[in-house]
């Protein structure tokens, strides 16, 4: 059957595709999907997650135009370095020079699970390079330098798909507290400059209420904060060491900061 | 009045011993039989192997410590396990062999109620022709960076590189495994990034040639079929992460190896595709296989039950599926979970003493049947745990009258954090630091790769390399038992 392509800025690119543990009817549907695929959009080969399947399957048609299965390849050995030009289906309208091996050996598991060895050179090696990166997250423009992505971007956008490739990665809610605390002594810090401004002393006075408000409200958010990290450290057992340690100093230095601007705040900003 | 001994003072041992002394009353004995007189808290041995740090600051005697502690220390090395006793009599006891203390040399036995199997590996140089010294140790052409005097050899080594690279001298460095069946790629791993950034410091880097060897069948698989992590929500793996790593510094890999050959600037390795290859190095330092520590068994009547008590890689048998068979077949309750040897009750094994059920990697061999992949780590954290876990189960057992174990400490339900540093400068180091859970991939409650992303992420950075540098004080502090002690989480 026929599957829709995953296509930029899909961030699903990005997934790792688990190894095939199962030589099963699954597996040989999935590689039918994958040829039919293939033909409806003239391609040469795709990886199961382009078709948004997060298994370790590539195939692909090689030079001689017979079709190649190849379950959880890994690339051993690689030979001199080069480039070459590169368009993906991923990424639409895209041809980037990419730098890759010349020469590749790799081994991969039939579909009867046996595992076997090959080579690879030229045009078709730098396919299976491409195809097989996908097995493990990314596509090739991760490859490139950053000027060379961001302006991978900027040509995508303008062709109606926004994104960015280096999504940043999942935050902890425990990072909710920190923002929420930044923005409060942000604003804070701003009121330090008030004595460079002539304001009326009602002015000053609702900026230093702000301040005790905002002093108190950190306050009571840097003990959520280590309380909440305390409890996400608890929830699962792992090095609750390294944790404790991170969210700690980060607690300590907003209290430095807090006590600093508030200090601060008396001194400037306080008009009585 | 009940005797507990733990054979083994490192991490997972050291850890059970003081937790037990502290749990159990005065009238109960907690005995640890060790060989070496110095703890070490190894994963620090990394900057002892470049020079940044000294033998002193990794190691400090563990007698005073335990003699403060009330625990009863004896340096010897454990020899035999017998858990019926003898013809004289039903008392389990252990055989051991003292090196220090004043015995050296003396054997003797000593009784237990329960016996705590910590004794780590052996350090197995001899499985590679040419990687031991034809006794057992480390040998000529290479070097280790497994205990603190190893990683002083290391050190010397490099220097006199570093000299050889200032006269203008190209010299090539190979750093990885030693084996097919290695563990510890994270150790191989941490040493190269921070052999890399040594040279740089010292203004040689030019005339380096890096390269890394590895079991591996792809990097970043760390003996963990990789290490997944949340990037904008989505599993991405340790090899995107460690290609650019290597790829950044220049430095190249060699992967799926299984050294079978070492030699005098030379190794010889076979590769997951069967052929076989050789690499050239000035400087190697190469991990070797581990292996049980070569304890044996005897019934009553003094038939050998070594086969019923030890995995044939000499690793103690506990309560793991160890028929679990093909990888499609592998759960990740196929781990153990209380530790317990299912024969003898009494007896319990923890941290890399623990025969695993299978591999966490994809057992892979290469065309030949040799098997090259890497073999289950179990770092400092999960053995401590482990240690913990089983100290908690062996005090319920003795004292509140509990049958079973009342504690567990699976693999499979255990994060690991891997901060993996370059260089040890306070302001110019680096690390990745890498959060994993759980250890063993788990397909029945996480489909796909087997992991809880919620539960992993990675960070580069100088904040992880303070993260390293406070662990290190923290962890040697908890290990000296000072003041607070307990309150230092694993």
């Amino acid at each position: 059957m026929v599957k829709e392509l995953i296509l930029y800025p899909d961030e699903r690119i990005n997934i790792a595709s688990a190894d095939v543990r199962h030589f099963d009817d699954e597996l040989f549907t999935l590689i039918d999907d994958l040829k039919d695929t293939i033909e409806s959009h003239n391609a040469q080969g795709l990886a199961a997650i382009q078709i948004a399947i997060p298994r370790s399957v590539v195939v692909v048609k090689d030079p001689e135009g017979n079709w190649q299965e190849f379950i959880n390849p890994r690339i051993l050995k690689v030979k001199g370095k080069t480039t070459s030009l590169e368009t993906s289906l991923y990424l639409p309208n895209i041809e980037e020079e990419i730098p890759r091996h010349e020469k590749i050996s790799f081994i991969y598991q039939d579909r009867n699970g046996e595992q076997h060895s090959m080579h690879a050179e030229g045009k078709y090696g730098f396919m299976l390079q491409r195809k097989f990166d996908y097995t493990f997250g990314g596509t090739f423009a991760n490859k490139l330098d950053k000027k060379n992505r961001k302006r991978v971007e900027k040509n995508l956008s303008i062709s109606g798909a926004a994104g960015e490739f280096n999504a940043s990665s999942t935050i902890s809610k425990r990072e909710y507290f920190k923002s929420m605390m930044s923005k409060l002594l942000f604003f804070e810090g701003l009121t330090l400059f008030s004595p460079f401004f002539d304001f009326e002393k009602e002015t000053l006075e609702s900026f230093y209420n702000y301040d005790i408000f905002a002093t108190i409200a950190s306050l009571v958010l840097v003990v959520a904060y280590f309380a909440y990290a305390k409890y996400e450290a608890s929830r699962v057992i792992s090095c609750t060491g390294c944790q404790v340690v991170s969210f700690t100093a980060v607690a300590i230095k907003y209290l430095i900061i807090i006590i600093v601007l508030f200090a601060g705040s008396y001194y400037l900003v306080n008009p009585n | 009045m009940a005797r507990l001994i733990i054979m083994g003072g490192g991490v997972s041992g050291h850890t059970a011993a003081s937790f037990a002394r502290k749990w159990l009353s005065k009238e109960h004995e907690v005995v640890v039989v060790t060989p070496n007189a110095l703890w070490n808290w190894i994963p620090s041995n990394i900057w002892v192997g470049i020079g940044g740090m000294t033998k002193e600051e990794v190691t400090f005697p563990l007698a005073p410590v335990y003699e403060k502690a009330g625990i009863d220390f004896r340096q010897a090395k454990a020899v035999s396990i017998h858990p019926e006793g003898n013809a004289d009599g039903d008392d389990a006891y252990i055989t051991m062999e003292y090196t220090g203390q004043g015995k050296e040399g003396q054997t003797e036995e000593l009784t237990y109620d329960y016996l705590i199997n910590a004794t780590g590996p052996k350090l197995n140089f001899g499985a590679t022709p040419g990687l031991s010294d034809g006794k057992g140790g480390l040998g000529e052409h290479t070097v280790s960076v497994c205990t603190a005097d190893h990683a002083i050899h290391a050190a010397l080594e490099l220097d006199a590189c570093v000299e050889k690279m200032k006269k203008g001298e190209r010299q090539a460095f190979l750093i990885g495994t030693g084996h097919g069946m290695c563990t510890c790629q994270g150790a191989a791993f941490e040493y190269i990034f921070n052999i890399e950034h040594t040279l740089k410091e010292k203004g040689v880097r030019d005339m380096a040639d890096i390269t890394f060897i590895t079991n591996e069948s792809f990097l970043g698989d760390f003996g963990m079929g990789g290490i997944h992590f949340s990037m904008g929500g989505y599993a991405t793996s340790s090899k995107v992460f460690a290609e650019s790593l290597y790829a950044e510094r220049g430095m190249d890999w060699i992967l799926g190896a299984h050294v079978n050959n070492v030699e005098a600037g030379k190794v010889t390795y076979e590769s997951l595709d069967g052929e076989m290859d050789e690499q050239e190095f000035d400087f190697a330092m190469l991990i070797p296989p581990f292996a049980g520590v070569g304890l044996k068994a005897f019934a009553k009547d003094g038939a050998d039950i070594t086969d019923t008590i030890f995995a044939p890689n000499g690793f103690m048998k506990v309560d793991a599926k160890y028929d679990a068979g093909a990888y499609e077949n592998w759960k990740a309750s196929d781990w153990p979970r209380t530790l317990q040897n299912p024969t003898y009750k009494n007896m319990f094994a923890v941290g890399i003493a623990f025969a695993p059920p299978h591999t966490i990697s994809k057992p892979m061999s290469s065309p030949n049947g040799t098997p090259i992949n890497p073999t289950p780590p179990r770092t400092g954290m999960p053995s401590a745990m482990m240690g913990k876990a089983v100290a908690q189960s062996v005090v319920d057992m003795m004292v509140n009258g509990a049958t079973e174990p009342t504690h567990t400490a699976s693999m499979a339900e255990m994060g690991a954090a891997c901060v993996a540093s370059a260089g040890k400068g306070l302001f110019t180091g680096t690390a990745a630091a890498m959060t994993v859970y759980p250890i063993i991939p788990d397909f029945e409650k996480y489909p796909g790769v087997g992991r809880d992303m919620n539960g992993t992420t990675g960070e580069l950075g100088l904040a992880a390399h303070w993260v390293k540098h406070i662990l290190h004080h923290l962890f040697v502090w908890k290990a000296k038992l000072k003041p607070g002690w307990t309150l230092i989480p694993e």
